[in-house]
Protein backbone atom coordinates (compact mmCIF):
# COMPACT_ATOMS: atom_id res chain seq x y z
CA UNK A 1 0.00 0.00 0.00
CA UNK A 2 3.08 2.38 0.66
CA UNK A 3 4.33 1.90 -2.13
CA UNK A 4 0.74 3.42 -4.49
CA UNK A 5 0.73 5.96 -1.81
CA UNK A 6 4.30 6.90 -3.05
CA UNK A 7 3.72 6.74 -6.80
CA UNK A 8 0.41 8.53 -6.25
CA UNK A 9 2.54 11.24 -4.15
CA UNK A 10 5.05 11.55 -7.32
CA UNK A 11 1.99 11.93 -9.86
CA UNK A 12 0.93 14.71 -7.65
CA UNK A 13 4.77 15.99 -7.69
CA UNK A 14 4.71 15.96 -11.53
CA UNK A 15 1.93 17.32 -12.19
CA UNK A 16 2.60 20.03 -9.36
CA UNK A 17 5.52 20.99 -11.09
CA UNK A 18 3.82 21.08 -14.35
CA UNK A 19 1.03 23.33 -13.00
CA UNK A 20 2.85 25.88 -11.12
CA UNK A 21 5.11 26.75 -14.64
CA UNK A 22 1.76 27.49 -16.08
CA UNK A 23 0.84 29.94 -13.50
CA UNK A 24 4.33 31.81 -12.78
CA UNK A 25 5.34 32.32 -16.52
CA UNK A 26 6.88 35.11 -16.87
CA UNK A 27 7.95 35.69 -20.37
CA UNK A 28 6.12 34.07 -23.01
CA UNK A 29 6.99 33.54 -26.62
CA UNK A 30 4.73 32.50 -29.28
CA UNK A 31 7.50 30.68 -31.61
CA UNK A 32 5.48 28.00 -33.11
CA UNK A 33 8.04 26.10 -32.94
CA UNK A 34 7.65 24.59 -29.71
CA UNK A 35 4.36 22.30 -29.26
CA UNK A 36 3.54 21.32 -25.40
CA UNK A 37 2.16 18.08 -26.22
CA UNK A 38 3.21 15.57 -28.05
CA UNK A 39 2.98 11.77 -28.40
CA UNK A 40 6.06 9.12 -28.91
CA UNK A 41 6.22 5.59 -29.89
CA UNK A 42 9.45 3.64 -28.58
CA UNK A 43 11.23 0.36 -29.39
CA UNK A 44 11.84 -0.46 -25.83
CA UNK A 45 13.97 -3.19 -24.60
CA UNK A 46 14.10 -4.46 -21.23
CA UNK A 47 17.13 -6.86 -20.45
CA UNK A 48 17.19 -7.57 -23.96
CA UNK A 49 13.05 -7.81 -24.16
CA UNK A 50 11.46 -5.76 -26.84
CA UNK A 51 8.64 -3.40 -25.94
CA UNK A 52 6.89 -0.86 -27.01
CA UNK A 53 6.42 2.51 -25.28
CA UNK A 54 4.02 4.89 -26.36
CA UNK A 55 3.98 7.94 -24.07
CA UNK A 56 2.36 11.76 -24.00
CA UNK A 57 5.20 14.84 -23.47
CA UNK A 58 4.47 17.45 -21.96
CA UNK A 59 6.86 20.55 -21.93
CA UNK A 60 6.61 22.87 -19.45
CA UNK A 61 9.64 24.97 -19.73
CA UNK A 62 11.96 26.20 -22.32
CA UNK A 63 14.95 28.35 -21.82
CA UNK A 64 16.94 30.01 -24.52
CA UNK A 65 20.38 30.61 -23.97
CA UNK A 66 22.12 32.81 -26.20
CA UNK A 67 26.21 33.46 -25.92
CA UNK A 68 27.51 35.61 -27.93
CA UNK A 69 31.26 35.62 -28.90
CA UNK A 70 33.77 38.29 -29.63
CA UNK A 71 33.81 37.54 -33.22
CA UNK A 72 30.16 38.23 -33.40
CA UNK A 73 29.00 34.49 -33.98
CA UNK A 74 26.41 33.64 -30.91
CA UNK A 75 25.18 30.45 -30.41
CA UNK A 76 21.65 29.24 -28.82
CA UNK A 77 21.35 26.75 -26.56
CA UNK A 78 17.79 25.37 -25.02
CA UNK A 79 16.92 23.73 -22.00
CA UNK A 80 13.66 21.92 -22.72
CA UNK A 81 12.47 20.75 -19.49
CA UNK A 82 8.98 18.15 -19.91
CA UNK A 83 6.92 15.19 -18.63
CA UNK A 84 6.54 12.25 -20.25
CA UNK A 85 3.44 9.96 -19.13
CA UNK A 86 4.12 6.02 -20.36
CA UNK A 87 2.39 3.40 -21.36
CA UNK A 88 4.87 0.22 -21.96
CA UNK A 89 4.61 -3.46 -22.68
CA UNK A 90 7.72 -5.84 -22.85
CA UNK A 91 7.13 -9.41 -23.08
CA UNK A 92 9.70 -12.48 -22.34
CA UNK A 93 8.51 -15.44 -23.83
CA UNK A 94 10.12 -17.40 -20.98
CA UNK A 95 9.51 -14.72 -18.04
CA UNK A 96 6.70 -12.35 -18.23
CA UNK A 97 4.43 -10.34 -19.62
CA UNK A 98 4.74 -6.79 -18.32
CA UNK A 99 2.64 -3.42 -18.27
CA UNK A 100 3.95 -0.61 -16.97
CA UNK A 101 2.42 2.80 -16.42
CA UNK A 102 4.59 5.75 -15.34
CA UNK A 103 5.83 9.36 -15.05
CA UNK A 104 9.44 10.91 -16.39
CA UNK A 105 10.40 14.23 -15.60
CA UNK A 106 13.38 14.80 -17.72
CA UNK A 107 15.80 17.82 -19.21
CA UNK A 108 16.75 18.36 -22.50
CA UNK A 109 19.67 20.18 -23.64
CA UNK A 110 19.20 21.33 -27.51
CA UNK A 111 21.74 23.14 -30.18
CA UNK A 112 20.84 25.15 -32.49
CA UNK A 113 20.62 22.70 -34.85
CA UNK A 114 18.69 20.42 -33.05
CA UNK A 115 21.11 17.89 -31.83
CA UNK A 116 19.78 17.18 -28.15
CA UNK A 117 21.07 15.39 -24.93
CA UNK A 118 18.63 14.30 -22.24
CA UNK A 119 18.01 12.91 -19.18
CA UNK A 120 14.99 11.20 -17.23
CA UNK A 121 14.35 10.19 -14.17
CA UNK A 122 10.49 8.39 -13.67
CA UNK A 123 8.24 6.41 -11.37
CA UNK A 124 5.61 3.64 -12.21
CA UNK A 125 3.55 0.91 -11.80
CA UNK A 126 4.34 -2.44 -13.28
CA UNK A 127 1.86 -5.31 -13.85
CA UNK A 128 3.72 -8.64 -14.94
CA UNK A 129 1.88 -11.75 -16.38
CA UNK A 130 3.38 -15.41 -16.02
CA UNK A 131 3.34 -16.53 -19.49
CA UNK A 132 3.39 -20.10 -18.22
CA UNK A 133 0.82 -21.63 -16.26
CA UNK A 134 0.41 -21.58 -12.52
CA UNK A 135 -1.01 -23.69 -9.91
CA UNK A 136 -1.45 -23.53 -6.23
CA UNK A 137 -1.72 -25.99 -3.56
CA UNK A 138 -4.16 -25.19 -0.68
CA UNK A 139 -5.43 -27.70 1.97
CA UNK A 140 -4.38 -30.91 -0.44
CA UNK A 141 -5.87 -29.22 -3.35
CA UNK A 142 -4.66 -27.91 -6.96
CA UNK A 143 -5.94 -24.96 -8.68
CA UNK A 144 -4.49 -23.31 -11.85
CA UNK A 145 -5.07 -19.75 -11.19
CA UNK A 146 -6.15 -17.36 -13.75
CA UNK A 147 -3.52 -14.45 -15.00
CA UNK A 148 -1.29 -15.29 -12.18
CA UNK A 149 1.59 -12.40 -12.36
CA UNK A 150 2.70 -9.77 -9.66
CA UNK A 151 2.35 -5.99 -9.30
CA UNK A 152 5.32 -3.57 -8.66
CA UNK A 153 6.26 -0.07 -8.49
CA UNK A 154 8.96 0.60 -10.89
CA UNK A 155 11.78 3.66 -11.16
CA UNK A 156 14.51 4.88 -13.76
CA UNK A 157 16.89 6.79 -14.92
CA UNK A 158 17.80 7.10 -18.22
CA UNK A 159 20.18 9.37 -20.24
CA UNK A 160 20.28 9.93 -24.37
CA UNK A 161 20.73 11.49 -27.13
CA UNK A 162 18.58 12.08 -30.72
CA UNK A 163 17.81 15.15 -32.62
CA UNK A 164 14.76 17.45 -32.28
CA UNK A 165 13.93 18.63 -36.23
CA UNK A 166 11.41 21.16 -34.85
CA UNK A 167 14.54 23.75 -33.98
CA UNK A 168 15.68 23.82 -37.01
CA UNK A 169 13.11 22.65 -39.90
CA UNK A 170 9.47 23.33 -38.21
CA UNK A 171 9.01 19.28 -38.43
CA UNK A 172 7.24 18.83 -35.21
CA UNK A 173 9.38 15.68 -34.57
CA UNK A 174 12.40 13.99 -33.03
CA UNK A 175 13.99 11.11 -32.25
CA UNK A 176 15.96 9.36 -29.29
CA UNK A 177 18.24 6.75 -28.03
CA UNK A 178 18.13 6.40 -24.32
CA UNK A 179 19.80 3.71 -21.79
CA UNK A 180 19.63 4.00 -18.49
CA UNK A 181 18.90 1.22 -15.35
CA UNK A 182 15.51 0.53 -13.94
CA UNK A 183 14.76 -1.23 -10.79
CA UNK A 184 11.34 -3.39 -9.60
CA UNK A 185 10.29 -3.23 -6.08
CA UNK A 186 9.19 -4.79 -3.89
CA UNK A 187 11.32 -7.53 -5.81
CA UNK A 188 12.32 -10.65 -3.76
CA UNK A 189 13.93 -9.84 -0.75
CA UNK A 190 14.42 -5.90 -2.01
CA UNK A 191 14.72 -4.93 -5.42
CA UNK A 192 15.39 -6.35 -9.12
CA UNK A 193 17.92 -3.68 -10.41
CA UNK A 194 17.85 -4.17 -14.44
CA UNK A 195 18.87 -2.13 -17.68
CA UNK A 196 17.21 -0.78 -20.04
CA UNK A 197 17.16 0.77 -23.49
CA UNK A 198 14.35 2.89 -25.26
CA UNK A 199 14.55 4.56 -29.23
CA UNK A 200 11.66 6.21 -29.85
CA UNK A 201 10.67 9.02 -31.85
CA UNK A 202 8.13 12.03 -30.81
CA UNK A 203 5.73 13.68 -32.76
CA UNK A 204 4.21 17.00 -31.34
CA UNK A 205 0.26 17.41 -32.67
CA UNK A 206 -1.18 20.15 -30.48
CA UNK A 207 0.05 23.54 -30.77
CA UNK A 208 -0.78 25.26 -27.46
CA UNK A 209 2.89 27.40 -27.04
CA UNK A 210 1.13 29.84 -24.57
CA UNK A 211 0.57 27.47 -22.02
CA UNK A 212 4.91 27.01 -22.31
CA UNK A 213 7.14 28.95 -19.98
CA UNK A 214 10.01 30.61 -22.20
CA UNK A 215 12.69 32.51 -21.33
CA UNK A 216 15.41 33.88 -23.03
CA UNK A 217 18.74 34.31 -21.54
CA UNK A 218 21.57 35.94 -22.92
CA UNK A 219 25.26 36.85 -21.94
CA UNK A 220 24.41 40.72 -23.40
CA UNK A 221 24.53 41.90 -19.40
CA UNK B 1 -23.78 0.49 -23.18
CA UNK B 2 -22.14 -0.80 -26.22
CA UNK B 3 -18.86 -0.08 -25.44
CA UNK B 4 -19.12 -1.04 -21.69
CA UNK B 5 -20.54 -4.10 -22.67
CA UNK B 6 -17.12 -4.92 -25.60
CA UNK B 7 -14.99 -3.67 -22.46
CA UNK B 8 -16.63 -6.52 -20.41
CA UNK B 9 -16.18 -9.34 -22.38
CA UNK B 10 -12.29 -8.40 -23.04
CA UNK B 11 -11.97 -8.80 -19.47
CA UNK B 12 -13.78 -11.68 -19.17
CA UNK B 13 -11.71 -13.24 -22.15
CA UNK B 14 -8.52 -12.30 -21.05
CA UNK B 15 -9.37 -13.42 -16.96
CA UNK B 16 -10.56 -16.61 -18.45
CA UNK B 17 -7.64 -17.54 -20.58
CA UNK B 18 -5.48 -20.55 -18.62
CA UNK B 19 -1.99 -21.93 -20.15
CA UNK B 20 -1.83 -25.28 -20.90
CA UNK B 21 0.47 -27.73 -19.92
CA UNK B 22 1.02 -30.93 -21.33
CA UNK B 23 1.80 -33.11 -17.97
CA UNK B 24 0.80 -36.58 -20.08
CA UNK B 25 4.50 -38.74 -19.88
CA UNK B 26 6.87 -38.86 -22.28
CA UNK B 27 10.17 -39.59 -23.49
CA UNK B 28 11.44 -35.55 -24.20
CA UNK B 29 9.41 -33.72 -22.19
CA UNK B 30 10.23 -30.10 -21.83
CA UNK B 31 7.39 -28.44 -19.59
CA UNK B 32 7.50 -24.90 -17.37
CA UNK B 33 5.07 -23.96 -15.16
CA UNK B 34 5.17 -22.21 -11.85
CA UNK B 35 4.22 -23.27 -8.10
CA UNK B 36 2.77 -20.20 -6.45
CA UNK B 37 2.52 -19.79 -3.38
CA UNK B 38 1.32 -16.43 -1.55
CA UNK B 39 3.57 -13.78 -3.49
CA UNK B 40 5.98 -15.83 -5.08
CA UNK B 41 5.85 -17.33 -8.40
CA UNK B 42 8.58 -20.15 -8.66
CA UNK B 43 9.32 -21.72 -11.77
CA UNK B 44 9.18 -25.41 -12.38
CA UNK B 45 10.93 -26.65 -14.94
CA UNK B 46 10.18 -30.65 -16.16
CA UNK B 47 12.50 -31.93 -18.81
CA UNK B 48 13.75 -35.19 -20.18
CA UNK B 49 12.18 -38.60 -20.58
CA UNK B 50 9.39 -38.46 -17.91
CA UNK B 51 7.43 -41.77 -19.66
CA UNK B 52 10.09 -43.62 -17.28
CA UNK B 53 8.22 -43.03 -14.08
CA UNK B 54 11.16 -42.01 -12.39
CA UNK B 55 11.55 -38.11 -11.44
CA UNK B 56 14.75 -36.72 -10.13
CA UNK B 57 13.75 -33.17 -8.55
CA UNK B 58 16.74 -30.70 -8.54
CA UNK B 59 17.20 -28.86 -5.32
CA UNK B 60 19.95 -26.20 -5.96
CA UNK B 61 22.47 -24.69 -3.34
CA UNK B 62 22.16 -21.29 -2.02
CA UNK B 63 19.81 -19.90 -0.49
CA UNK B 64 19.22 -17.90 -3.44
CA UNK B 65 21.00 -19.93 -5.84
CA UNK B 66 19.45 -21.10 -8.94
CA UNK B 67 18.33 -24.97 -10.60
CA UNK B 68 16.79 -23.87 -14.30
CA UNK B 69 19.87 -23.21 -16.10
CA UNK B 70 23.15 -23.93 -13.34
CA UNK B 71 21.61 -27.16 -13.27
CA UNK B 72 20.92 -27.76 -17.12
CA UNK B 73 22.82 -28.51 -19.85
CA UNK B 74 25.55 -30.73 -19.95
CA UNK B 75 25.41 -31.93 -16.46
CA UNK B 76 21.88 -33.42 -16.47
CA UNK B 77 21.86 -34.46 -20.46
CA UNK B 78 22.89 -38.20 -19.24
CA UNK B 79 19.92 -38.04 -16.91
CA UNK B 80 17.66 -36.61 -19.06
CA UNK B 81 17.82 -39.22 -21.87
CA UNK B 82 16.77 -41.90 -18.89
CA UNK B 83 14.55 -39.85 -16.37
CA UNK B 84 12.31 -36.75 -15.90
CA UNK B 85 14.26 -34.24 -14.55
CA UNK B 86 12.30 -31.17 -12.34
CA UNK B 87 14.31 -28.18 -12.25
CA UNK B 88 12.52 -25.88 -9.47
CA UNK B 89 14.49 -22.49 -8.73
CA UNK B 90 13.02 -21.47 -5.28
CA UNK B 91 11.29 -18.58 -3.69
CA UNK B 92 13.22 -15.72 -3.48
CA UNK B 93 15.92 -17.47 -6.03
CA UNK B 94 16.63 -17.84 -9.59
CA UNK B 95 13.71 -17.11 -11.79
CA UNK B 96 11.23 -16.63 -8.83
CA UNK B 97 9.39 -13.72 -9.63
CA UNK B 98 7.48 -11.76 -7.13
CA UNK B 99 8.07 -10.11 -3.25
CA UNK B 100 9.28 -12.14 -0.08
CA UNK B 101 5.31 -12.63 1.36
CA UNK B 102 6.88 -13.50 5.24
CA UNK B 103 9.97 -14.20 7.00
CA UNK B 104 12.10 -16.96 5.27
CA UNK B 105 12.71 -19.85 7.32
CA UNK B 106 13.89 -23.39 6.72
CA UNK B 107 10.12 -24.31 7.32
CA UNK B 108 9.07 -22.09 4.87
CA UNK B 109 10.97 -23.65 1.98
CA UNK B 110 10.03 -27.23 3.26
CA UNK B 111 6.25 -26.36 3.24
CA UNK B 112 7.41 -25.25 -0.76
CA UNK B 113 8.94 -28.36 -1.41
CA UNK B 114 5.63 -30.38 -0.23
CA UNK B 115 3.77 -28.20 -2.47
CA UNK B 116 5.45 -28.84 -5.19
CA UNK B 117 5.68 -32.77 -4.76
CA UNK B 118 1.69 -32.85 -4.05
CA UNK B 119 1.63 -30.70 -7.32
CA UNK B 120 3.63 -33.43 -9.31
CA UNK B 121 2.45 -36.08 -7.73
CA UNK B 122 -1.09 -34.66 -8.71
CA UNK B 123 -0.68 -33.68 -12.33
CA UNK B 124 1.62 -36.60 -13.24
CA UNK B 125 0.73 -39.17 -11.49
CA UNK B 126 0.94 -40.83 -7.92
CA UNK B 127 2.82 -44.20 -9.41
CA UNK B 128 5.76 -42.53 -10.36
CA UNK B 129 9.12 -42.56 -8.63
CA UNK B 130 10.81 -39.07 -6.78
CA UNK B 131 13.85 -39.12 -6.43
CA UNK B 132 15.37 -35.81 -4.32
CA UNK B 133 18.69 -35.09 -5.51
CA UNK B 134 19.70 -32.14 -2.83
CA UNK B 135 23.30 -29.95 -3.50
CA UNK B 136 24.94 -27.74 -0.89
CA UNK B 137 21.93 -25.69 0.99
CA UNK B 138 19.43 -28.32 -1.08
CA UNK B 139 21.18 -30.79 1.68
CA UNK B 140 19.97 -28.66 4.65
CA UNK B 141 16.27 -28.61 2.86
CA UNK B 142 16.03 -32.32 1.61
CA UNK B 143 17.17 -33.47 5.06
CA UNK B 144 14.94 -31.28 6.46
CA UNK B 145 11.94 -32.31 4.39
CA UNK B 146 12.78 -35.98 4.82
CA UNK B 147 12.57 -35.83 8.43
CA UNK B 148 9.30 -34.00 8.88
CA UNK B 149 6.19 -35.81 9.46
CA UNK B 150 5.55 -38.58 6.99
CA UNK B 151 7.23 -37.16 4.07
CA UNK B 152 9.61 -39.93 3.40
CA UNK B 153 6.66 -42.21 1.76
CA UNK B 154 6.94 -39.70 -0.79
CA UNK B 155 10.05 -39.95 -2.13
CA UNK B 156 11.95 -42.89 -3.53
CA UNK B 157 15.30 -42.25 -3.11
CA UNK B 158 17.33 -38.95 -1.49
CA UNK B 159 20.83 -37.99 -3.46
CA UNK B 160 23.03 -36.04 -1.17
CA UNK B 161 25.42 -33.99 -3.07
CA UNK B 162 28.05 -31.93 -0.87
CA UNK B 163 24.85 -30.90 0.84
CA UNK B 164 24.29 -29.35 4.38
CA UNK B 165 22.70 -30.66 7.27
CA UNK B 166 24.27 -29.62 10.63
CA UNK B 167 25.58 -25.99 9.57
CA UNK B 168 27.98 -25.64 13.06
CA UNK B 169 29.71 -28.96 11.98
CA UNK B 170 29.82 -27.75 8.45
CA UNK B 171 32.00 -24.35 10.21
CA UNK B 172 33.96 -26.70 12.01
CA UNK B 173 34.67 -29.22 9.13
CA UNK B 174 35.40 -26.17 6.67
CA UNK B 175 38.02 -23.99 8.97
CA UNK B 176 40.07 -27.14 9.75
CA UNK B 177 40.21 -28.18 6.06
CA UNK B 178 41.48 -24.89 5.12
CA UNK B 179 44.06 -24.90 8.48
CA UNK B 180 45.09 -28.36 7.17
CA UNK B 181 45.29 -28.16 3.40
CA UNK B 182 46.56 -24.89 3.43
CA UNK B 183 49.36 -25.39 6.14
CA UNK B 184 50.60 -27.87 3.23
CA UNK B 185 50.24 -25.60 0.61
CA UNK B 186 52.02 -23.06 1.99
CA UNK B 187 54.89 -25.91 2.86
CA UNK B 188 54.98 -26.30 -0.68
CA UNK B 189 55.13 -22.74 -1.49
CA UNK B 190 51.77 -22.99 -3.67
CA UNK B 191 49.77 -19.23 -3.45
CA UNK B 192 51.12 -18.70 0.12
CA UNK B 193 50.03 -15.26 0.51
CA UNK B 194 46.40 -16.25 -0.36
CA UNK B 195 46.32 -19.31 1.89
CA UNK B 196 47.97 -17.32 4.77
CA UNK B 197 45.52 -14.85 5.12
CA UNK B 198 42.96 -17.72 5.52
CA UNK B 199 44.57 -19.86 7.68
CA UNK B 200 45.35 -17.69 9.88
CA UNK B 201 41.41 -16.49 10.02
CA UNK B 202 40.73 -20.25 10.43
CA UNK B 203 43.34 -20.32 13.96
CA UNK B 204 42.16 -17.38 15.28
CA UNK B 205 38.21 -18.44 14.45
CA UNK B 206 36.48 -19.48 17.73
CA UNK B 207 33.52 -21.78 16.95
CA UNK B 208 30.64 -21.71 17.35
CA UNK B 209 30.47 -18.14 15.29
CA UNK B 210 28.45 -15.70 14.20
CA UNK B 211 26.97 -14.86 10.95
CA UNK B 212 29.91 -12.49 9.53
CA UNK B 213 32.52 -14.91 10.32
CA UNK B 214 30.69 -17.95 9.17
CA UNK B 215 29.99 -15.68 6.11
CA UNK B 216 33.63 -15.31 5.68
CA UNK B 217 34.19 -18.88 6.07
CA UNK B 218 32.02 -19.72 3.26
CA UNK B 219 33.92 -17.36 1.07
CA UNK B 220 37.28 -18.24 1.89
CA UNK B 221 36.05 -21.84 1.63
CA UNK B 222 35.21 -21.05 -2.34
CA UNK B 223 38.54 -19.06 -2.45
CA UNK B 224 40.33 -22.54 -1.36
CA UNK B 225 38.66 -24.35 -3.94
CA UNK B 226 39.88 -21.95 -6.25
CA UNK B 227 43.61 -22.36 -5.26
CA UNK B 228 43.06 -26.02 -5.79
CA UNK B 229 42.20 -25.74 -8.86
CA UNK B 230 45.01 -27.76 -11.06
CA UNK B 231 43.65 -30.58 -8.51
CA UNK B 232 40.29 -29.93 -9.62
CA UNK B 233 38.69 -31.46 -13.22
CA UNK B 234 36.00 -29.39 -15.03
CA UNK B 235 34.60 -31.69 -17.54
CA UNK B 236 31.47 -29.44 -18.03
CA UNK B 237 31.15 -25.67 -17.95
CA UNK B 238 28.22 -23.44 -16.98
CA UNK B 239 26.08 -22.97 -19.61
CA UNK B 240 25.74 -19.20 -20.00
CA UNK B 241 23.83 -19.50 -23.57
CA UNK B 242 21.33 -20.74 -21.46
CA UNK B 243 20.43 -17.56 -19.48
CA UNK B 244 18.35 -15.04 -20.64
CA UNK B 245 19.38 -11.37 -19.28
CA UNK B 246 16.22 -11.75 -16.96
CA UNK B 247 17.27 -14.65 -15.13
CA UNK B 248 20.65 -12.72 -14.80
CA UNK B 249 18.62 -9.94 -13.24
CA UNK B 250 16.64 -11.64 -11.08
CA UNK B 251 18.88 -14.48 -9.84
CA UNK B 252 21.47 -11.38 -9.06
CA UNK B 253 19.02 -9.13 -7.10
CA UNK B 254 17.77 -12.79 -5.42
CA UNK B 255 21.61 -13.41 -4.31
CA UNK B 256 22.58 -9.93 -3.92
CA UNK B 257 19.71 -9.04 -1.39
CA UNK B 258 19.28 -12.36 0.45
CA UNK B 259 21.35 -10.91 2.94
CA UNK B 260 17.72 -8.52 3.98
CA UNK B 261 16.55 -12.04 4.59
CA UNK B 262 19.04 -11.80 8.06
CA UNK B 263 16.17 -14.34 9.88
CA UNK B 264 16.81 -17.50 7.45
CA UNK B 265 20.57 -16.90 7.95
CA UNK B 266 20.83 -16.09 11.85
CA UNK B 267 18.50 -19.76 11.81
CA UNK B 268 20.96 -21.07 9.19
CA UNK B 269 23.95 -20.77 11.57
CA UNK B 270 22.81 -22.84 14.17
CA UNK B 271 20.62 -25.07 12.25
CA UNK B 272 21.39 -28.83 12.86
CA UNK B 273 19.31 -31.92 11.15
CA UNK B 274 22.37 -34.52 12.91
CA UNK B 275 20.30 -36.09 15.33
CA UNK B 276 16.99 -36.39 13.14
CA UNK B 277 19.06 -38.15 10.23
CA UNK B 278 18.70 -41.33 12.01
CA UNK B 279 14.97 -41.01 11.21
CA UNK B 280 16.06 -41.37 7.79
CA UNK B 281 15.09 -44.90 6.48
CA UNK B 282 14.79 -44.27 1.98
CA UNK B 283 17.49 -45.56 0.11
CA UNK B 284 19.90 -42.86 0.03
CA UNK B 285 23.35 -42.03 -1.89
CA UNK B 286 26.37 -39.42 -0.94
CA UNK B 287 28.12 -37.88 -3.73
CA UNK B 288 30.86 -35.54 -2.49
CA UNK B 289 34.17 -33.54 -4.09
CA UNK B 290 37.60 -34.85 -2.79
CA UNK B 291 38.48 -31.32 -2.00
CA UNK B 292 34.70 -29.40 -1.41
CA UNK B 293 36.12 -26.72 1.24
CA UNK B 294 32.57 -25.49 1.23
CA UNK B 295 31.29 -28.87 2.74
CA UNK B 296 34.10 -30.85 3.23
CA UNK B 297 33.76 -34.85 3.78
CA UNK B 298 32.91 -35.14 7.11
CA UNK B 299 29.02 -34.09 6.40
CA UNK B 300 28.88 -37.09 4.28
CA UNK B 301 30.72 -39.31 6.86
CA UNK B 302 28.08 -38.06 9.31
CA UNK B 303 25.32 -38.00 7.48
CA UNK B 304 26.31 -42.17 6.20
CA UNK B 305 26.55 -43.36 9.55
CA UNK B 306 23.38 -41.69 10.93
CA UNK B 307 20.46 -42.36 8.47
CA UNK B 308 18.98 -45.65 9.23
CA UNK B 309 17.99 -46.01 5.00
CA UNK B 310 17.20 -49.65 3.97
CA UNK B 311 19.93 -48.92 1.32
CA UNK B 312 22.60 -46.39 1.41
CA UNK B 313 26.08 -45.42 -1.05
CA UNK B 314 28.52 -43.08 -0.41
CA UNK B 315 30.96 -41.90 -2.74
CA UNK B 316 33.78 -39.11 -3.41
CA UNK B 317 34.78 -37.87 -6.24
CA UNK B 318 38.60 -37.39 -6.39
CA UNK B 319 39.23 -35.24 -9.11
CA UNK B 320 36.02 -32.41 -7.68
CA UNK B 321 35.79 -29.95 -5.26
CA UNK B 322 31.98 -28.26 -4.40
CA UNK B 323 29.88 -29.93 -7.81
CA UNK B 324 31.36 -32.74 -8.62
CA UNK B 325 28.18 -32.81 -11.38
CA UNK B 326 30.49 -30.40 -13.39
CA UNK B 327 33.91 -31.83 -12.53
CA UNK B 328 33.33 -35.28 -13.42
CA UNK B 329 29.97 -34.87 -14.96
CA UNK B 330 30.51 -38.50 -16.81
CA UNK B 331 31.39 -40.57 -13.56
CA UNK B 332 28.97 -38.90 -11.06
CA UNK B 333 25.72 -39.34 -13.37
CA UNK B 334 26.59 -42.88 -13.99
CA UNK B 335 26.72 -43.11 -10.20
CA UNK B 336 23.55 -41.50 -9.80
CA UNK B 337 21.95 -43.68 -12.20
CA UNK B 338 22.97 -46.81 -10.95
CA UNK B 339 22.08 -46.12 -7.48
CA UNK B 340 18.30 -45.10 -9.27
CA UNK B 341 18.36 -47.97 -11.02
CA UNK B 342 19.27 -50.12 -7.68
CA UNK B 343 16.51 -48.80 -6.15
CA UNK B 344 13.75 -47.68 -8.29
Amino acid sequence: MRTFHFIFCWFLFVNGVFAQNLITQDSVDTDKHYFPIAVGVSFNSNNFHSGIRLSVEKIHEINRHDKYRADSVYKTKYGVKFINYNFLYNRDKDFNTSFSLGADYGMRRVKKKGRMKELVVGLGITKTFLTKAAFTVENNQVKQKSLPGNLYGNANIMAGFGKDYSFTKSIPLKWHIRAGANILFPYGSFIMPYFAMDMGIVYRIKAKPFAVKYTIKDNLN
Amino acid sequence: MKKYSLLFLLITLFASCKKEVDFSLKQNANEQFYLKDGRSNMPVKVQGNTASKVFILVIHGGPGGEAITTYNGDITAELKKRYGVVFWDQRNAGNTQGAKGEKLSVSTYVNDLEKLIFLLKNKYGDDNKYFLYGHSWGGMLTSSYLIKGDNQKNIAGWIEVDGVHNWPLNDVLTRNMIDSIGTIEMANNRNANDWKEMVDFCRKLKLPTDLINSSKLNKYAFKAETLMKDSIAQEAGFQFGNRSMANISSSFAHSTFMGFNSGLFNELTVATNSPQLAKITVPSVFLWGRYDFVVPQGMMVDAFYTVNSTYKEAWTFTYSGHSPMYNQTKVFNETVINFIEKVR
